[in-house]
């Protein structure tokens, strides 16, 4: 990044190739939607080159920064989302094909259920549960990336949890 | 925080994690990869421009579109149309305007200068004879009051400051002539020498007459004499 910084523009390529799925593995979660997450990935790689002068290697990890630019597009996107009132749309993919044996099934199943759940879940939740189980982020870091404090992160964690156990739960039942 | 430490739910959290992490997700489109491509040509292509732009970039005092140069140029240019514009926009009656007030001034002047004259202070006479010589384009009644001045004023300094003061139009003929008629007129000595050296000056063969009336009165001064003597040879 640094380079980057620097105008050798060229790294960036190599930013991308490293940090691309990652990124659109986040958004996938948080947005449920594989073509926001493309356009989220595309707005922080823009962010990256816009605002590539700010970044200060001191301060903080790459990794930190890039997420922080991504929690931004994030409260973007809802708002745009808001102000247009449309809801999380939630690709729906995981249908069973004829090949699937029972096993594989049951893992889509799960997945498709979770999927659900998370859905089912804030914006914020969905985010802050995900930045917990991203690239061995601590709570200092999301607090960081959040910009609040790191009590609050583990607070937010917790409620986000306990609610995706209760809506998993019920899904289950249903 | 309590429900944490219930290890069946500790159990429970740890599970969902996993299906999170575990939770399919679908490979992003080439497109992706493409729009990135076109985002960082397009970003390169920015910074070559601005680095190029930068490279050419001449001093900003000569900017052609933002120096100062050019600015100050613009400036002045404008001050100079205004200024002409203004001058012949002026209407006309203003310029008669502005003519008729400085006339009225010079006539005030020659009045005060005039009264003067006949102050019974020989400062105050001095003082109106040196306004006399600061009037623009004297006029006759100025003149004939600086004649009578050298011919009737009862102070030698008066006098004296009045011939000088005629002496500075002398290309009149009529000034001329009122500083021949004056020699014959003097009876102090300085005013006369005064005149025989303006005559000199003018290189005025009229004068000589007069002179050798002045050489040939007993009341003449001797020094005075020899002087008049010699002007009157120069003349000659």
């Amino acid at each position: 990044m640094i380079r980057v910084k620097q105008g050798d523009l060229d790294k960036l390529a190599v930013l991308y190739e490293r940090y691309s799925r990652i990124l659109f593995g986040f958004f996938f979660k948080v947005t449920l939607n594989s073509q926001a997450s493309e356009d989220l990935v595309q707005t922080v790689f823009f962010k990256i080159i816009k605002y590539r002068e700010r970044y200060r290697a001191e301060e903080g990890s790459f990794v930190t920064w890039m997420f922080r630019i991504a929690h931004n597009a994030n409260i973007d996107h809802y708002h745009s989302l808001e102000r247009s009132r449309n809801e999380v749309r939630i690709d729906e993919t995981d249908v069973r094909s004829d090949e699937d044996t029972d096993d594989d099934f049951l893992k889509k199943e799960r997945s498709r259920r979770i999927k659900e759940a998370l859905g089912l879940l804030t914006g914020e939740q969905r985010e802050v549960l995900i930045l917990s189980r991203y690239q061995g982020l601590k709570y200092e870091e999301i607090a960081e990336i959040l910009r609040c404090r790191v009590g609050t992160v583990k607070a937010r964690v917790f409620r986000a949890m306990e609610k995706l156990r209760r809506v998993y739960r019920q899904l289950e039942e249903r | 925080m309590r429900k944490q430490k219930d290890p069946k739910r500790l159990a429970e959290y740890e599970s969902l994690l996993r299906a999170v992490d575990e939770m399919d997700v679908p490979e992003p489109s080439a497109e992706m990869g493409r729009k990135f491509q076109a985002l960082l040509e397009e970003a390169k292509k920015a910074r070559f421009q601005e680095d190029r732009a930068t490279v050419r970039r001449p001093s900003p005092f000569f900017n052609l579109r933002f120096g100062l140069l050019p600015r100050l140029a613009a400036i002045l240019s404008l001050v100079i149309v205004g200024w002409f514009l203004g001058y012949q926009v002026t209407p006309r009656p203003e310029r008669a305007r502005i003519d008729f007030l400085a006339s009225e001034v010079r006539e005030m002047k020659k009045t005060v200068m005039l009264a003067m004259l006949e102050n019974s202070s020989a400062a105050e006479r001095m003082k109106a004879v040196q306004g006399a010589q600061d009037l623009t384009g004297l006029d006759e009644s100025v003149l004939d009051a600086l004649t009578r001045t050298v011919n009737n004023d009862p102070n030698v300094g008066v006098r004296l400051m009045a011939v000088n003061a005629l002496a500075h139009y002398a290309a009149s003929p009529k000034v001329r002539e009122a500083l021949i008629r004056s020699i014959v007129r003097q009876k102090s000595p300085l005013v006369q020498l005064a005149l025989a050296d303006v005559m000199l000056a003018l290189n005025e063969k009229r004068a000589v007459e007069p002179i050798r009336r002045i050489i040939a009165s007993p009341l003449v001064d001797y020094s005075v004499k020899g002087k008049l003597e010699a002007a009157v040879r120069e003349l000659l």
